[in-house]
Order: C-alpha cells, then sequence, then structure tokens
C-alpha cells in the first residue's frame, strides 16, 4: 500500500445535460471526486450510469454544463481547446477497450505520439517511449506495429502512452473489456503498478474483480455518485486465496 | 507557443504509413493526379525535344568555328530573342532590299572590316528523277571551309568537287534516291545539270534542302555581288569567321538591318530576358487580342484545376471520415485541431508528391522512349531534352491539386466529435447553414460576372466569373441534397432510406456530388464549345461550286519549262479519259503579261464609296479608343467575318477570274444563271454588297508592283456596271467580264488557262478519282497539278464529342462509386436493423442503387447547368475575341449529347451499384460496424 500524494483530479459538482427542454438527458448531476497520486479510483455503474462521460470530462474531451473540474492546478473550464489539448499531450492519458493504437505506427512510435505533438524531438521522445515500454515490460516489441501485437501487449503499449513523459493521470475506460481474464489481470496488474510507482487512475469497469485492484471505488447510477468504497483490500492475497 | 517541427514529423509519419497502409485508396487518387500530370510530362519532354537543345542548335547553326549566322529577312528593322525572330517592322522609309553588297558593307559597319563574311546563295530549283521531280531551294557555299561544320552530313561525306550535292532526307525520300545516285538539278534562270548526292543533310539543319561547292551550278558572275541583285537570291545567309565573338549588342545593330543572328557567344551567353525588346516591348508581347487569348487559356485551366481538385476530393473525404477514429485518437492525446488538420493535409501532399515524381519519372521514361524510337523523318526528334525546371513545376501541381483536394475534408475532420468517434458512434459535423447561401450568391455573382465579360469581351470578368460560377455551384449542392432528404417522406423504403442517408451524411455526400458536378460541368462545356465550333465553321464555310464538281487545276511556276498553252488541255482530256465529264469549261485568271510575269504580282479589288467606307479606315492618323469602339458597332467597318474557303485556281493573293458566264454557271452555285448571264452581259461580278456604287457599278483598282518590292506599284482604275453575288468564297470577290482588262491603258494584262471546271453524271467513286488525278499528273510531267471535288461541309467533332462524354462518365461513375462504397460500409448497421424487422434480401441492392442515383442525379443537373453556362461563357469570350464580335460564333447547345449524359450516367451509377452490390443483408449486431 503506497502513501497517497496531493490531488491531482478534482471535480466539484459537475452536472452534464445533453439536449434541451423534453429531450434532456442529465449524464451526470453534481458529482464530486478526487483522485490523488499515487490512487487509482474504480468507476462502476450500469449502462448510461455516466462513467464514460465522467472519464471524458476528466480528460477535457467534454466540458461539463456547470461545475469545475482541476487537474494539477488547472482549473479545465477556463482553458481554450488548444490549452486543453496540451493538457492531455502533458498531463493525462487515456486507455480504451478497443487498444486504439494507431495501426500505421509501431509501438514506440504510438507512445511518443503525445512527446511529439508536444514539441519534443524524434530522437529524446523515442529515449523517453523506449522507458515507458520498458515500465510496462515490453521494451522488446517498441517496433512491431499493432497488428503484430497480441491483446495484451496492445493494451500496455496503450498504458505506456498514457503514462509516457510527465503524464502522471491515466484514464482507462474498460482496459481490460477485450481481453480473456488472464490477460485482463496482468494489464491491471501493469496499471496497479504504474500507479504505485507515482501516477493517479482513473478506472471505468464493469466488473468488480478489475475494481479490486483500485483503492477505492465510486459507484454510479443515473449521473449521481450513491455509493464508494473505502482502502482495497490486498487484490494479489485474493487471487491466490484458496477456495475451499 | 510553438511546438517546432516535432509535430509536424508525427503527423507526416502516419500519414505516410497511412498512405502505404490504404493501398486501394491511395493508389485510387495516385492515379487521377498521376496521369495528367504524366501526360503533361511525355507532351513537355516531346515539344522541348521537338527542337534542338542548346548544343545541337548552336552546332547546326554556327558549326563548330563561324561566330555568328546572319539571315537576311527584311529592308526594315526586325525583333528577336536568341533563336528566333517574331518578323519585320514595317517602316515605309525602307521598303526596297538593298543589294547584297549594300547589306555586306553594312555588316562590316557594325562587326568591324576585319570580320570575314561566307556567303550562300540561293535559288529554287527543280530535281528530277526518271519517275519523279521535286521543287526544293538549292545552294551553294564554301561547304570545305568553316561553313562545312554547320553541313556536316550524317551519312556520306562533303561535296568535294562540282556536279557534287549534299540532299535534305525528306528531299531524299521524296525523291527516292540515296548517296551515290543521280539527280537532275534545274536552278531558276539556269540550265538543267546532272548531279551526284554524296550525302544526307542532318535533318534538323536549316537551309536549303540542296547544297554544293560555289560555281557548280550557279554562273560567277550571279554571284558578284554588285551584279545580283537580292531578289534574284532565295535565302541568301552570311556566316561570320574569324576570332571576334558577336555580341548582343552586335546583334541589335544587325537587326536594324534585317537579319536575323545567330550568334555562338549569345547562344552561349544569353543576354537577361530584360535586355531583348522582344520581351520588353508591351505592343510586341501583349497585343490586345493575345492578352484576351491568354486570359481565355487562364479560364480553361483554372477551370480545370479546379475541376481537378472537386474530382480528387471524395477519396480524400473518404479516407478523412474512414480515419475519423484514428483522428480521434490523436485528438484524445492532446492533438490539437491544428495537428487533424495538417495528418489529412500531409496525406494529400505525401499521395500527391508521390504520385507526381513516379508520373514525372514514368513520364520522362515515355517521352524519352517516344523521342528514341521514332522513326527518323519527317516525325523525328533532333534530341532528348529533359525539361528539369518544367518538370518540377508540374510535380509541384501534380501535389498542389492532391493537397488543395484534402484541403476540405482536412478543415471537416479537424471538426471531427472525439467522444463520437472514440464510442463508435456515427456522428456528423454539423454542415454550416452559411455555406449554401455563400454558394447562392457566388452562383448570381459568377454568372453575372461571366455572361456581362463574354458579351462586352472583358476576358478578366469573364475568367472571374467561370470559376466562382462552378465554386457557388458546389457550394449549393449540399443544400440540394438536403433538399432531397426532405421531400423523400413520399418515396418507398429503401428510396426514402437512401435519401435521408445522403442528406445526413455530407460529409460524404457533397464531396461526391461535387465531383460528379465538376466532371459533368466540363464535359458539358467542351460539348457546348466542341458544337458551337463546328457551327461556326459550318457557318463561315463557303463552297465556290455546286456538290460534286470537279476541279482541275494546273500550278505551272518559273521552274517549268513547258508550253502553257496545251497544259491545261492535256490536264483536262487525261482526266476524261478515266472519268468523263457532262459539262466543262476552262478557267482563266487574268495576270501581267510577258515577258517576266513571275517577278511581278496582280492584285485586283473593288472599292467602296466613301460613304460605305468604315470611318477609322479613311482616318489619316492612328485612331483614338473611342473611335476604334465606335467602330466595333459600325457595320462598315465589319471585316466580313472569316470564311472558310478554297481557290484551287489561285495563283497567289489577289487571283481574279476572267470569265465569259460559263465557268461560274459550270460551277453551279444557285444563283450561276443570273452571274454567268451578267457576265456576258459585261458586267463584274463582287461578293461585297457595298461596293456596288449608287448608279449600279463597281469601281476597280488595279495594281500591278514587283515582287521584290522595288519600285512604286503601277495601278490603274476601271468602271464596270456591277452585280453582286451571295457566294462568299474569295473566287467570287471579284469576277471579270472577258475582254475588260483591255480598256486598261498603262497594264498590259493578259488572261492565263489556270484548269478546267467539270461535272459529271455521276458521283465519281474514290478510286477513280484517285486514278484521273494520277492521269492528269502523269500528262502534264513535272508541273504541279491538283484534282479536288467540291465537298458537302463535314464534321470532325465527332470522336472529340464521343471521348469527352466518355471521360464524363468515367469521372462520375468514379466518384458516385467512392461515396457509395462508403455509405454501404458505413450502413451496414442500419441494413442489419433493416433484415432483422424483415426487409427482402433485394433492399440492399435498391438502397446501393438509390443511393447512387441521388449523389449522380445530383451532380448531373447540377454539372450539366453549370457546365451549360460556361460553355456559353467560352463560346461569347471566343466570339468577342476579335476587333469586333464575330456573328458566326454562335452559343449551340448539343441536347442530345447532353441529355446522354444526364440520363446515362445516372443510370449507369444505378446500375453498376445495384448489379455490384451483395443482395445477402448483414447479420451483424447494431454497434458492431
Amino acid at each position: 500500500m503506497t502513501t497517497l500524494g496531493p490531488v491531482l483530479l478534482r471535480l466539484a459538482q459537475v452536472t452534464r445535460t445533453h439536449g434541451h427542454g423534453e429531450l434532456t438527458v442529465h449524464a451526470l448531476r453534481s458529482v464530486d471526486l478526487e483522485v490523488r497520486v499515487g490512487e487509482l479510483v474504480a468507476v462502476m455503474g450500469p449502462s448510461g450510469s455516466g462513467k464514460s462521460t465522467l472519464l471524458n470530462i476528466a480528460g477535457g474531451l467534454d466540458s461539463p454544463t456547470s461545475g469545475t473540474v482541476s487537474l494539477a492546478d488547472a482549473q479545465l473550464s477556463g482553458l481554450d481547446l488548444k490549452a486543453r489539448a496540451r493538457l492531455r499531450r502533458r498531463s493525462v492519458g487515456y486507455v480504451f477497450q478497443d487498444f486504439n493504437l494507431i495501426p500505421a505506427l509501431t509501438a514506440a512510435e504510438n507512445v511518443s505520439l503525445p512527446r511529439e505533438l508536444d514539441g519534443v524531438s524524434t530522437r529524446p521522445a523515442r529515449v523517453e517511449a523506449l522507458a515507458a515500454l520498458a515500465d510496462v515490460g515490453i521494451a522488446e516489441l517498441a517496433d512491431r506495429f499493432p497488428d503484430e501485437l497480441s491483446g495484451g501487449q496492445q493494451q500496455r503499449v496503450a498504458i505506456a502512452r498514457a503514462l509516457v513523459g510527465p503524464r502522471r493521470l491515466v484514464l482507462a475506460d474498460e482496459p481490460t473489456g477485450a481481453l480473456d481474464s488472464v490477460t485482463g489481470e496482468d494489464v491491471m496488474r501493469v496499471l496497479r503498478a504504474r500507479v504505485d510507482a507515482g501516477a493517479a487512475g482513473l478506472l471505468v469497469t464493469h466488473e468488480a474483480r478489475f475494481a479490486a485492484w483500485a483503492d477505492r471505488t465510486v459507484f454510479l447510477r443515473d449521473g449521481v455518485v450513491v455509493d464508494s468504497t473505502g482502502p482495497r483490500p490486498d487484490v494479489e492475497a485474493l487471487l491466490t486465496l484458496d477456495p475451499a | 507557443m510553438s511546438r517546432g517541427a516535432a509535430p509536424w514529423r508525427a503527423v507526416l509519419r502516419i500519414a505516410r504509413r497511412d498512405a502505404a497502409r490504404s493501398r486501394g485508396r491511395t493508389a485510387l487518387i495516385a492515379v487521377m493526379v498521376g496521369l495528367p500530370v504524366l501526360a503533361a510530362v511525355v507532351i513537355v519532354v516531346l515539344l522541348r525535344s521537338s527542337t534542338p537543345g542548346d548544343a545541337l542548335f548552336t552546332r547546326l547553326m554556327v558549326g563548330e568555328v563561324t561566330q555568328a549566322r546572319l539571315s537576311y529577312h527584311c529592308p526594315a528593322a526586325i525583333v528577336q530573342d536568341v533563336r528566333q525572330s517574331v518578323g519585320c517592322s514595317y517602316d515605309e522609309s525602307r521598303v526596297q532590299d538593298p543589294t547584297l553588297a549594300e547589306i555586306e558593307d553594312d555588316v562590316r559597319a557594325v562587326l568591324g572590316d576585319d570580320a570575314g563574311l561566307v556567303r550562300l546563295d540561293g535559288r529554287r530549283a527543280l530535281l528530277t528523277t526518271t519517275d519523279r521531280s521535286s521543287r526544293a531551294g538549292y545552294g551553294e557555299v564554301d561547304l570545305l571551309g568553316p561553313v562545312g561544320g554547320v553541313f556536316e552530313p550524317v551519312v556520306g561525306d562533303l561535296p568535294a568537287r562540282a556536279g557534287e550535292v549534299l540532299i535534305s532526307s525528306w528531299l531524299a525520300e521524296d525523291l527516292g534516291v540515296g548517296v551515290g545516285e543521280e539527280l537532275g538539278l534545274r536552278a531558276v534562270g539556269e540550265p538543267e545539270q546532272r548531279v551526284r548526292v554524296t550525302g544526307m543533310l542532318h535533318p534538323f539543319v536549316e537551309g536549303p534542302d540542296v547544297l554544293a561547292l560555289p560555281g557548280t551550278l550557279l554562273p560567277t558572275a550571279a554571284q558578284d555581288v554588285d551584279l545580283a541583285p537580292l531578289a534574284a537570291q532565295w535565302g541568301v545567309e552570311w556566316w561570320v569567321t574569324g576570332t571576334d565573338p558577336v555580341t548582343w549588342d552586335h546583334v541589335v545593330a544587325l537587326n536594324d538591318l534585317g537579319l536575323l543572328v545567330r550568334s555562338r557567344a549569345v547562344l552561349a551567353d544569353p543576354p537577361p530576358r530584360s535586355a531583348m525588346p522582344l520581351h520588353t516591348d508591351g505592343e510586341l508581347v501583349q497585343g490586345g487580342t493575345s492578352a484576351r487569348t491568354a486570359l481565355l487559356v487562364a479560364a480553361v485551366v483554372g477551370a480545370g484545376l479546379l475541376e481537378a481538385v472537386l474530382i480528387v476530393g471524395p477519396a480524400f473525404a473518404v479516407g478523412a471520415r474512414r480515419s475519423s477514429r484514428e483522428l480521434a485518437l490523436l485528438a484524445a492525446h492532446g492533438g490539437d485541431r491544428r495537428d487533424l488538420r495538417r495528418l489529412v493535409l500531409w496525406n494529400g501532399v505525401v499521395i500527391g508528391l508521390g504520385a507526381s515524381v513516379v508520373a514525372a519519372v514514368l513520364g520522362v521514361g515515355a517521352g524519352a522512349a517516344l523521342v528514341t524510337w521514332l522513326p527518323v523523318g519527317a516525325g523525328a526528334f533532333p534530341n532528348l531534352v529533359v525539361p528539369w525546371l518544367e518538370i518540377l513545376g508540374l510535380i509541384a501541381l501534380g501535389t498542389g491539386i492532391a493537397a488543395a483536394a484534402a484541403w476540405l475534408p482536412a478543415h471537416r475532420a479537424c471538426r471531427v466529435d472525439v467522444v463520437a468517434a472514440l464510442s463508435g458512434r456515427r456522428a456528423e459535423a454539423a454542415p454550416h447553414h452559411g455555406v449554401p447561401v455563400v454558394g447562392l450568391v457566388l452562383l448570381g455573382i459568377g454568372t453575372a460576372a461571366a455572361v456581362s465579360g463574354a458579351l462586352r469581351a472583358q476576358s478578366g470578368f469573364a475568367v472571374a466569373g467561370v470559376l466562382l460560377l462552378l465554386v457557388g455551384m458546389v457550394a449549393t449542392s449540399g443544400a440540394v441534397v438536403t433538399l432531397l432528404g426532405r421531400v423523400a417522406r413520399w418515396a418507398p423504403t429503401a428510396l426514402r432510406f437512401a435519401l435521408r442517408d445522403t442528406a445526413r451524411q455530407r460529409g460524404r455526400t457533397a464531396p461526391a456530388v461535387a465531383a460528379v458536378i465538376a466532371a459533368v460541368a466540363g464535359a458539358t462545356a467542351g460539348l457546348v464549345f466542341l458544337t458551337s465550333s463546328d457551327h461556326h465553321d459550318r457557318l463561315t464555310w463557303a463552297p465556290i461550286a455546286a456538290e460534286g464538281t470537279v476541279h482541275i487545276a494546273v500550278h505551272p511556276d518559273e521552274l517549268d519549262d513547258v508550253d502553257r498553252a496545251g497544259l491545261v488541255a492535256r490536264a483536262g482530256a487525261a482526266f476524261e479519259d478515266v472519268a468523263p465529264l457532262a459539262t466543262s469549261a476552262v478557267v482563266r485568271i487574268l495576270t501581267v503579261a510577258e515577258p517576266d510575269p513571275a517577278s511581278m504580282s496582280l492584285s485586283v479589288w473593288a472599292e467602296r464609296p466613301v460613304e460605305a467606307m468604315c470611318p477609322v479606315w479613311l482616318l489619316e492618323r492612328q485612331a483614338t479608343q473611342q473611335e476604334l469602339a465606335d467602330a466595333q458597332d459600325d457595320p462598315r467597318c465589319e471585316p466580313g467575318g472569316s470564311v472558310l474557303s478554297s481557290n484551287p485556281y489561285s495563283v497567289g493573293f489577289g487571283s481574279v477570274l476572267v470569265d465569259d458566264g460559263t465557268v461560274v454557271r459550270t460551277l453551279g452555285l444557285p444563283e450561276a444563271g443570273e452571274a454567268a448571264a451578267a457576265l456576258a452581259g459585261g458586267a463584274v461580278l463582287v461578293n461585297d454588297a457595298a461596293a456596288l456604287w449608287a448608279d449600279g457599278t463597281v469601281h476597280l483598282t488595279f495594281s500591278v508592283y514587283d515582287m521584290d518590292g522595288s519600285g512604286d506599284p503601277h495601278e490603274e482604275e476601271l468602271v464596270l456596271p456591277g452585280h453582286v453575288v451571295g457566294a462568299r468564297g474569295s473566287l467570287y470577290g471579284v469576277v471579270l467580264p472577258m475582254g475588260a482588262w483591255e480598256r486598261l491603258e498603262t497594264l498590259d494584262l493578259v488572261p492565263v488557262e489556270a484548269g478546267v471546271v467539270g461535272t459529271t453524271t455521276e458521283p465519281l467513286a474514290r478510286d477513280t478519282l484517285e486514278a484521273a488525278t494520277q492521269a492528269v499528273a502523269d500528262a502534264i510531267g513535272p508541273v504541279a497539278s491538283g484534282v479536288e471535288v467540291e465537298s458537302p461541309w463535314v464534321t470532325g467533332q465527332d470522336v472529340t464529342m464521343l471521348v469527352v462524354v466518355a471521360v464524363a462518365v468515367v469521372l462520375g461513375l468514379a466518384a458516385t462509386w467512392i461515396a457509395v462504397g462508403l455509405a454501404a460500409a458505413e450502413s451496414r448497421a442500419d441494413l442489419a436493423t433493416l433484415a432483422a424487422v424483415g426487409a427482402s434480401p433485394r433492399t440492399r441492392r435498391t438502397v446501393a442503387g438509390a443511393q447512387a442515383g441521388a449523389i449522380a442525379g445530383t451532380g448531373v443537373v447540377l454539372g450539366a447547368v453549370a457546365g451549360l453556362l460556361l460553355g456559353a461563357v467560352f463560346v461569347l469570350v471566343r466570339r468577342g475575341q476579335g476587333f469586333s464580335a464575330d456573328p458566326t460564333w454562335q452559343v449551340v447547345l448539343p441536347w442530345a449529347e447532353v441529355a446522354s449524359v444526364v440520363i446515362g450516367l445516372p443510370a449507369l451509377a444505378v446500375g453498376a451499384a445495384m448489379l455490384l452490390t451483395r443482395s445477402r443483408l448483414p447479420l451483424s449486431l447494431r454497434g458492431s460496424a
């Protein structure tokens, strides 16, 4: 169990509505949430409960109708599109269910992409990418293209990309959804390790066994946080527990 | 804050890899961009190779040692660049040619007394073998001296003695002779000699076709500069020998003497363009007509480029939509709108550059192969010249077209809904509501500017209008598609689905419709112009005789040492031996009487009364702009329009027919009877009604002048009763009654027989005509002859129009198919839903057909309207290109061909889409697409 650091992501009274009048849909209602450095927070809830909307707002891909979102020391609502893109390049990484690697780029090039987009030259960006790939245990696959990698390997590349360089917040949307259970556990182990190494994570998942890797779990229903758990148990111990 | 070049590199890498991964789409765009570049590169290589390059040109002009080549053009100043002249200026104080001695003195005054001059003396000559004859230029020059390098033979050797000649390859082919064989050679005014061919000249060397050493044929006395007038020469030239270079200043000074100069020093180190009057004299370079022609060409090229961009556009739009998830991913990881835009734009640049470079390499290869493998002879190329700068320009153009085609999809792509794209939801960026309004405004302004510019002969307006019109039509197309979606509620299910889908998915539909508009507009405009051009040619076609009338013309010249009196009779008899004539008449042309008709020229014209003359013609000063503008609307100033007319009996400018009525009657035009009666009654025929004076007379001016321009013309007037004919052919400009010339007091003119006109009882078969033509040629020996049969007007545009329609259909189908293919992929989920609720298997085909029909139908209708307007504007601009509007240029709409495109293209698109779409409906679940 690591010691938690300062708050990296803070959502305060965040509301998100779509449409107008009778067609209004409340995706999120007055949601408060904090994620600290060294903390992995799982978000669970039924379909349509607002999990993905929460993730999109946290990363600045979507804007709240009301409330505030702070990332590190920056208020997202006060930033224009360019500044938000810059924040995503430097502070936030996404991991998706479908891996979402760019098929035309090698693993290392996929990982170095946010750095290069941020103006880092190709060579130092590659050095950072190789380090990130080493952190997730697949440095030897750096020059392979996505279609030459297994699902688990692709998701490790995605995690490496989410945390390359100075990025410290990973937003993972069902990262194990397209993987078998063994590979899924493997990916969660990597994600947990990266968070323990000093990152922060917000994990959307349907499955409790993957949520168990988180420090705490937030439950959403109809856009409202209806419950949250305390600190996590030792998942590795649970996995090796004798069912008998 | 600038992020430097790193984001560019990252985006370029993705664009490059994407292009390599999406091979089908890349290949399609590469072909669309590359083919025109390839064709253009082949054309520029062939064009540049068709003239000698600098090294070869220098060798063919000045050989290895001479300093310059001087060619006499006229007694006034000429303007030239380093190679060619644009002709002589007119200077009324300098109309008489100087003697050779005067020219050489003037040249030495410019170049210095030490300058050595080697002269080539020339004549026209008749060359004969046992069975063939040909007329060509003959020259004598010291081939064993410095000039020998200019005429270095490609086969055989230089002549070494009198009686030996070099000949050109075309003459060798024409006469069927080779090195070592003998010819009969007779220069004008000299006796015939037998000469032996020692070698063949380089096919691109400039000069006479037969070359010999001095004194071989021309008497030495004739070469004495003090004795020989320039008029006796034909193609006289000098080479400057010695060591002093001939500079550009020398060239300009020699130009003032009427000499075209090709200088070794100037060719090696050309002066800047600013030093050349040819490039700096505004009047010479930008005459009104040429500037207007340039603008018309600019309009066509501009519209063509715009069309190329529009036609390539759908492929990029489709690519951008297919890459929407990738673009969203880039955004999710910090790429801003510029990065997304760059990705699509770079995709265009990468594919465009790659395709253009490959096309340029292939084009150079194909051009080089053609230059190398084409047979030596008339179609041969002198050398292979690869104009790298122009090819680089074409590569840049191809890349630019691809980048421009990717521009709009790139701007649309950067507005991608990241969340929707990442979650696999289909989202269409909302169209700008202002675009159709802007489109309508552009359409209105463009049409007004184009039509107004065309009607007022202001090509600049017309050009701008044409381009605005096309852009406006494309911009409004989205709104038309939306309207179709709104009226779809009455349509059957499949059609309704297709129309609604087409309207909602404007991102994929609009570029495809734009491409169809571009293809159809281009084709329709081309069809309108071709049809109108054909109509113009038909209107200006002026037959000189009834269809089927036979013309047998003989053209003896000063080289023919034959009895002219019996020539026409022999030619006529030879023809009738093969093809009997029902009626015939001997054609007589008025000419200057002996002893030397060849050195004198006769012009006869009918003067209009002063009140019928164009006021500008009567000014003894330069007309003002206002006077010129007034003249454009004055019917008296109409030049009469262009006339396509033959005159087989012409023996030069102003040949005048003399006739007692029998020739005109035999020519058989509708008014021939009245015209023949008028001639028989002593009246003169004219076809300019304004030339008939109030008292019914025609005032003729006869002018005789020396061909060499020396001395003043001898003129005399004659007033005769006149008769106006409607036939517009130049033959009917003036037809004199018999004996009229005998009333001239100072001029000694005589009629000479020039041919036979006749009619046959039945149309001549082609082989009969060929046999009769050969019989005539055989009967009158080396004298030139021509046999023609008056033919009806034949259009020459059928094949071209077919090609235009085919290209439009292929391009339109390609654009439609790209969009329908993407629609089919994107509609899988909807089609699965249709299948789930019980749609028949045929539904998928019907939907694909309806989608193709909606895109192609919208595109062809808008494209045809734009094309008709564009074509009309081009025709109207062409109509106003001359001094005054040419009424024979009329807008003619090719309804049948346009209808075939408007109906055929959508029908083919629907048919192909239905035929090539699998009927089985997908069973995948919603969301799996």
